[in-house]
């Protein structure tokens, strides 16, 4: 706050220095999101409601809504809780904990495209290493993604397990920022490892907990290379998420109004739920001060400002 | 200061454009050009092509630039949307010409080729047309031939189906055969080439009476629940269940392997599959050839179509662009070294006696060639895809629908939800 009011007077060199970063923001992310936005609007030249006329009346469009919210609705929680655990533990005092964190967060590193074909071949029904593996323990066959009871889970866990290691580093980076003096007074006041974690550590990391379930929910409600790879949409919609619609719409069907009007709805979608995200999680001592983001990943661009988006939640 | 070089930035690429469109607006002897050329092929198999050409065209250079087939169509739309201008010249799969057309992606090229048209194969022709007009340079056709093992066929104790297509099997004979190399020791009886893909998949709902799927004007409108169409998925659906004789997962990409690696008894595929496997020395069987099979008096249905040439209209160089495709097309050499790129049956019908006579096509069982059995095919039996701008939309939903068929969802309830996402994918383009 010091460093801001020092700089005040110099406010033409301090937008001079901003500017280029504000400029790029603009052509990157508020340009193309307004573009898609208004055309969505239009059709055959014209202003229409035409494009979100055909999507609501579109039962494969509502099915694919569907389809995504439930994804999200299991594959979010399940990734926080996840890479929490997994934080949780690789932030103990282990032998080669260095090695077991950067195995964790190694997924990461491979390019999606290529962590799903290995998977897709894993995950083969018949041959796959997956079902062999079941063999050995006796269990049967199962389809994996060629079952529409399923595929969607099979999605969620090569989503995950891309996903889990990268959350796990900011969650780990929130545990060791935990005084170790207010831990030791715990212990002495006699709370057990347990009791630590769940009156002490858990509600130090509770804003990075918050970020990664936001980060988290962007970065899924936006997943789509699994799907375009391994089951475009398939079997009977089951993996139809709106992020594959978009591309479909755009790209394999060249209808660029209305892959707009179904990025403007997934857009909205995202943006409510996480205001809801914040509205709940938000700690209400800080939320009266105004939120501020614990930690910022490279995910936060596609956030927004989260002080803003506490503001529209009340 | 970084808005303004990016705004010279642009101002440079807009002067380079310009340029370029100058120095191929003149004839071709302006200078040199250098064009792109998309397709799946691979680039070593592409290279005496291209070289051909530019020894008769030294002022054309022929970039070549390969996509793998799965995504060609994908790749051209992302491509040319917006008015892309590369690729110059790419591989436009026939029943999509009318679509590619309708979103202007394809250049007028009827001046290109004069009264060449009268010299190709029908259904490559009126495939390659729109109103009348030549959007694309049809480059071969295709049909299938049943093609079996004879290993596989000699350890099971069964008789080796005729070539003749007066002795076509029916498609429960072929079950009954396939059912007995199995017990044989045959892994799997029998595979589909292009497994759920539409082209595969058509001449069973059209002998059974179903038509192409697609009817009314412009064929814009869906006929997926019919009583043709609901027996014939019925029948796909069987080949596949538990204990069925072909296998489930195994997508296209993976059949012909399959069947070249002694998997497969009985395998229905492209006529370019017996050139291939006779480039690279043969199989290590022998290959036996059998007409594709149809339904017990119903009528015999083969499937066709295969590739044209298309322009890019927003290409700088549209000239060369359209000498170069024109040349692969239509002239003797360009044909000729065309063949060894694709072993496909060409477009061009003077070429065709001369394909025919070639191995492994003058083989054959009972007195018939496979040669002879492929002209009469392409003659008689042959039926095109449907020509819709919808083509793209139906494509896509058909191949999810056959797809889940074969993983064993309900027909009547797939194919009702095929009919219901392509009625609105279809109002959206008519």
């Amino acid at each position: 706050m010091r460093g801001q009011r020092r700089l005040r007077p110099g406010g033409g060199t301090a937008a001079a220095f901003l500017a280029p970063a504000l400029a790029m923001l603009v052509l990157t992310r508020v340009a193309p999101t307004a573009d898609a936005v208004v055309g969505s609007f239009r059709d055959d030249g014209a202003w229409s409601l035409a494009n979100y006329a055909s999507l609501l009346g579109s039962s494969s469009f509502r099915d694919s809504v569907v389809v995504t919210v439930v994804f999200n609705a299991v594959i979010n929680p399940a990734q926080v809780l996840i890479s929490y655990a997994l934080a949780v533990v690789l932030s103990q005092r282990l032998p080669a904990v260095g090695l077991w964190r950067t195995m964790v967060f190694l997924p990461m590193a491979v390019p999606p495209a290529v962590s799903s074909i290995v998977w897709g071949v894993w995950f083969r029904p018949g041959d796959g290493i997956v079902n062999r593996v079941l063999a050995t323990l006796g269990l049967p066959d199962q389809p994996f993604l060629t079952s529409p009871d399923q595929a969607l889970y099979v999605i969620m866990v090569i989503a995950s397990w891309i996903g889990v290691g990268y959350w796990m580093t900011f969650l780990v980076a929130g545990i060791k920022n935990v005084p170790a003096e207010t831990l030791e007074a715990a212990a002495i006041d006699g709370a057990g490892w347990w009791r630590r974690l769940a009156s002490i550590i858990t509600p130090l990391v509770r804003r990075q907990l918050s970020f990664v379930l936001v980060a988290a929910t962007v970065a899924n409600f936006l997943l789509f290379v699994p799907v375009q790879i391994l089951t475009r949409g398939g079997p009977a919609g089951r993996t139809d998420l709106v992020m594959y619609e978009v591309y479909k719409q755009a790209f394999i069907f060249n209808d660029r109004g209305l892959a707009a009007a179904q990025i403007a709805i997934l857009v909205a979608l995202v943006a409510a739920i996480v205001a809801v995200q914040f509205r709940l999680l938000g700690d209400p001592a800080e939320r009266a001060r105004g939120f501020r983001a614990a930690t910022l990943g490279p995910t936060e661009r596609t956030l927004g400002n989260p002080r803003k988006q506490v503001r529209r939640a009340r | 200061m970084r808005a303004s070089k990016l705004r010279k930035g642009v101002g440079a690429a807009v002067a380079c454009v310009a340029v370029l469109g100058l120095s191929s607006c003149g004839s071709d002897d302006d200078g040199p050009v250098t064009i792109s050329f998309l397709g799946f092929y691979g680039a070593e198999g592409v290279e005496p092509l291209i070289s051909a050409f530019q020894e008769e065209n030294p002022n054309i250079t022929v970039e070549y630039e390969s996509v793998p087939f799965g995504e060609l169509n994908q790749v051209i739309q992302s491509r040319l949307a917006d008015g892309g201008e590369s690729p110059d010249v790419y591989i436009a799969d026939q029943p999509r010409v009318a679509a590619l057309a309708a979103q202007g992606f394809l250049h007028d090229v009827s001046d290109a080729v004069g009264d060449a048209s009268s010299d190709w194969v029908d259904t490559a022709l009126t495939a390659s047309q729109v109103d009348g007009a030549l959007m694309a340079l049809p480059l071969n056709t295709s049909t299938q031939i049943l093609y079996y093992n004879k290993s596989l066929l000699d350890q099971a104790g069964i008789a080796y189906p005729s070539t003749s297509p007066d002795d076509r099997l029916t498609w429960d004979e072929l079950v009954d055969l396939a059912r007995q190399a199995q017990d044989g020791g045959s892994t799997w009886g029998f595979q589909f080439d292009q497994v759920s893909r539409y082209y595969q998949l058509q001449p069973l709902m059209e002998s059974l009476g179903g038509g192409s799927g697609l009817t009314g004007e412009g064929n814009l409108e869906p006929a997926l629940t019919n009583d043709g169409w609901v027996q014939a998925m019925e029948f796909y659906a069987g080949l596949f269940a538990d204990g069925g004789i072909a296998p489930r997962g195994m997508p296209p990409e993976e059949t012909s392997g399959a069947f070249a690696a002694g998997d497969i008894a009985f395998y229905l595929g492209g006529t370019h599959w017996g050139g291939i496997w006779e480039a690279g020395g043969g199989l290590d069987f022998d290959l036996g050839f059998a007409p594709h099979p149809y339904f017990e008096g119903r009528s015999v249905v083969t499937p066709t179509g295969a590739l044209s040439l298309g322009v890019n209209p927003n290409s700088p160089n549209t000239e060369a662009a359209t000498t170069f495709a024109a040349w692969v097309t239509t002239s003797a050499t360009g044909t000729d070294v065309f063949l060894t790129v694709d072993v496909a049956p060409p477009a061009l019908t003077g070429a065709l006696p001369a394909f025919i006579a070639s191995p492994p096509w003058n083989r054959g069982e009972g007195g018939t060639t496979a040669g002879q059995l492929v002209e009469y095919e392409l003659a008689n039996t042959a039926v095109g895809r449907p020509r819709s701008v919808g083509y793209i939309q139906f494509e896509e939903v058909m191949t999810r629908a056959f797809e889940d068929i074969r993983n064993g969802l309900d027909v009547r309830e797939t194919l009702e939800g095929a009919q219901s996402e392509l009625s609105d994918a279809l109002a959206r383009v008519g």
